[in-house]
């Protein structure tokens, strides 16, 4: 049944002109989420009105392949230039940089393309199949559960920082302080804002990571001489094939199918996302792959690119379960779709996907056929991005600091933001110096805006009473996770942690 | 620093380095402090009265930023108790003197930035059609890159096809500048 469905969803992108918006979708996406600054949310926002004149399943499939084209997308700049294209690359950017600059950059982008399209496979797979029961199961969950997952995430960090806990703690909080800046979301009072009405929306993440990520990067190349991307790569992975690297089926078996799933589970969160569910990925890879890589992690392992690109991807397939089965966006590009949905006159709610089989299953289709898109694709694209390297330095550091500028500006269309840019790309670059890790805090960012409101209303909710945080099971466990996360790096510097409890990690 | 410090070049490195550090972390801690103080303007503000408040999740976020810089400072102390007890300031004059002494390297660094600052500055003024050119003329000059014949098309070209790019087909319209400038990159936006 569902698979004669998915036939004619598949044969409906096959026919007319949808075949050809489903190629121009993907290679926008692309674009967009390799083009630092823009993502799948802003291109997808700018396309609504191009779907006007179209029919409603050409219309949304395009928006969706432009979601799952961006996500991907996003990790090439990341690994080539540090400069995560969408916020999904974030994690990306800790080990594929640091394979780049050790002359394994195709290697990076052909690990970062393979697991990003099997996560999108795994996720859609699971989309398809299970959407009504993972709806109804993510309904039981309520503001306590979200604001625990958030802990959970937030514990997380410790052991990108291991090695030194306190930096990363730091740091992290830096990120939930940041966050805070702009007008309270309940009352809509100004907060940290010193009488500065441009702050009053906040400080906007895509200039921060572009400072702290990019700026910094160049100012560190800069100031040492050094190199952005090596000359040739060391250990070269083409063979003048043009089939997928299918070995990495067995070399990452482990964290394409933890990640697969985890990272779907994540994405269905309202809320939550790819950004978030990349965070996951990459800490979860980092327990489950063999100690001698674990100790490795941050210094340019692809198990580290893997992790958290098969997450994202995920993820992003993720987020359509509830938009589907129940008309509630699982991120913020989902949001935008279901405000594509209602432009179209198309009513979301439980009975969604009965009422419209076509419209679901091209979607559906369209999904699945743009994962194996991008994993057929693989040493293609590898050898288009791995050009790159003929580029001097000198013009390449240019276009990096040139493209950050006009990211930054587009996000809100200010300078105010570029002026935030460059300084955080200055702190950014003397916290570096100091070993100061950067990810918490861009994590602290990202969660920061998640956490606040589901403390609160959940607080709301139980009329003030703290215990209804560890009175709902779901909520209780994530916490107690969360505990024992936070205290393991912390005790590992005690005489007893380093007899028993040593599983590696290294500052980033 | 005292003298049974910073007696190798390694060792006076690592003094730099720790006193950067703690001074880095003063920094946050003071940073820290002047958050708490003024949430206090804030205090009492709620939707509900069930709601925690206005200043409730960012002043345990400050909090907990306060004890982990704190916890730092001490961790660094105890590396270091002993440079750090002949004060953090010492040797000032002797790393000014040092600042000015800069390296071509240094003095890339910091042209960099003032190069990026005088770019954003000018961007709403000059406009993204006419200060982009420019400004990567500006910065790959700086870098070292000589060929003055492959800079400019680079410069120019690059700084054109974004702009419409960006413009004609994404709808984002990067900054004009103000008067003939203005008119310069209404011309550019008409001819495609």
């Amino acid at each position: 049944m569902v698979l004669e469905q998915l036939v004619e969803g598949g044969a409906t992108i096959f026919s007319g002109m949808n075949l050809l918006v489903f190629v121009f979708a993907i290679v926008l996406g692309m674009l967009s989420g390799a083009i630092p600054g823009m993502n799948g949310t802003m291109t997808v926002v700018l396309l609504i009105p191009l779907t006007y004149s179209m029919d409603p399943v050409t219309g949304i499939m395009m928006l969706s392949v432009i979601y799952v084209g961006a996500v991907y997308a996003g990790s090439i700049s990341a690994i080539m230039f540090k400069v995560p294209g969408a916020p999904e690359a974030i994690m990306t950017t800790l080990d594929g940089y640091k394979m780049n600059q050790q002359g394994r950059m195709g290697e990076a982008i052909s690990t970062a393309v393979f697991s990003s399209a099997v996560g999108g496979i795994v996720g859609t797979i699971i989309l398809i199949l299970f959407s009504p029961t993972l709806a109804a199961w993510s309904m039981n969950l309520s503001d306590p559960e979200y604001f625990s997952v958030v802990v959970v995430g937030l514990a997380l960090v410790s052991t990108i920082g291991v090695g030194n806990v306190t930096k990363a703690a730091m740091m992290m909080a830096m990120g939930l302080v940041i966050a805070t800046i702009g007008l309270d979301p309940f009352t809509g009072q100004p907060r940290f804002t010193f009488g500065n009405r441009l702050l009053f929306n906040g400080i906007e993440l895509i200039p921060v990571i572009l400072g702290v990520f990019a700026i910094s990067e160049v100012l560190k190349q800069i100031q040492t001489g050094g190199q952005m991307v090596t000359d040739e790569e060391v250990d070269s992975i083409s063979t003048g094939s043009l089939l997928p690297p299918l070995h990495f089926f067995k070399r990452f078996r482990k964290i394409l199918s933890f990640n697969s799933i985890t990272g779907t589970l994540i994405g269905i969160l309202p809320g939550a996302g790819a950004t978030t569910g990349a965070l996951f990925g990459y800490t979860f890879a980092q327990r489950i792959v063999p100690q001698d890589i674990r100790e490795r992690f941050g210094t340019g392992v692809p198990e580290g690119v893997a992790g958290p690109e098969t997450a994202n991807n995920a993820a992003a397939s993720g987020a359509f379960v509830p938009l589907f089965a129940l008309g509630i966006p699982g991120s913020a590009t989902t949001a935008v779709i279901l405000a594509a949905f209602i432009l179209h006159g198309i009513t979301p709610g439980p009975s969604f996907i009965d009422a419209n089989e076509t419209l679901v299953y091209t979607v559906f289709a369209a999904l699945l056929l743009a994962n194996v898109a991008v994993l057929l694709a693989n040493k293609p694209i590898v050898r288009v991005f791995t050009k790159v390297r003929h580029i001097p330095q000198e013009l390449l550091l240019a276009l990096i600091v040139m493209f950050c500028v006009v990211g930054g500006f587009a996000t809100r269309n200010i300078t105010f933001d570029l002026w935030i840019m460059l300084a955080t790309g200055i702190i950014g670059y003397y916290l570096e110096q100091y070993d100061y890790p950067i990810a918490p805090l861009v994590i602290g960012l990202v969660l920061g805006p998640i956490a606040e409101p589901s403390l609160r209303r959940g607080l709301i909710k139980a009329q003030g009473e703290l215990l209804t945080f560890v009175q709902r099971p779901i909520s209780l466990m994530l916490l107690v996770i969360a505990v024992i996360l936070f205290t393991v790096p912390l005790l590992q510097e005690t005489a007893f942690g380093r007899k028993y409890l040593r599983f590696g990690g290294v500052d980033q | 620093m005292g003298s049974d410090h910073g007696d190798t070049p390694g060792d006076a490195v690592s003094e730099r380095r720790d006193r950067n550090d703690a001074i880095i972390t003063l920094l946050i801690i003071a940073a820290s402090v002047v958050f708490l103080y003024y949430s206090r303007t804030l205090a009492g503000i709620r939707s509900t009265n069930a709601d925690p408040g206005t200043t409730y999740w960012p002043r345990a976020v400050l909090f907990v930023l306060l004890i982990a810089s704190v916890l730092n400072l001490i961790h660094i102390y105890r590396r270091t108790d002993v440079h750090l007890e002949s004060g953090l300031l010492q040797d000032t004059a002797s790393d000014v003197s040092a600042a000015i002494d800069l390296s071509d390297e240094d003095k890339r660094y910091v042209g960099t930035i003032v190069l990026i600052a005088v770019y954003i500055g000018l961007l709403n003024q000059i406009g993204f059609l006419v200060i982009t050119p420019i400004f990567l003329f500006a910065f790959t000059w700086l870098q070292g890159y000589r060929s003055v014949i492959k800079l400019v098309p680079f410069s120019v070209l690059t700084s054109f096809v974004i702009f419409v790019l960006f413009r004609n087909f994404m709808n984002i319209a990067l900054p004009y500048g103000v008067g003939i400038f203005r008119e310069l990159g209404l011309l550019v936006e008409g001819l495609i």
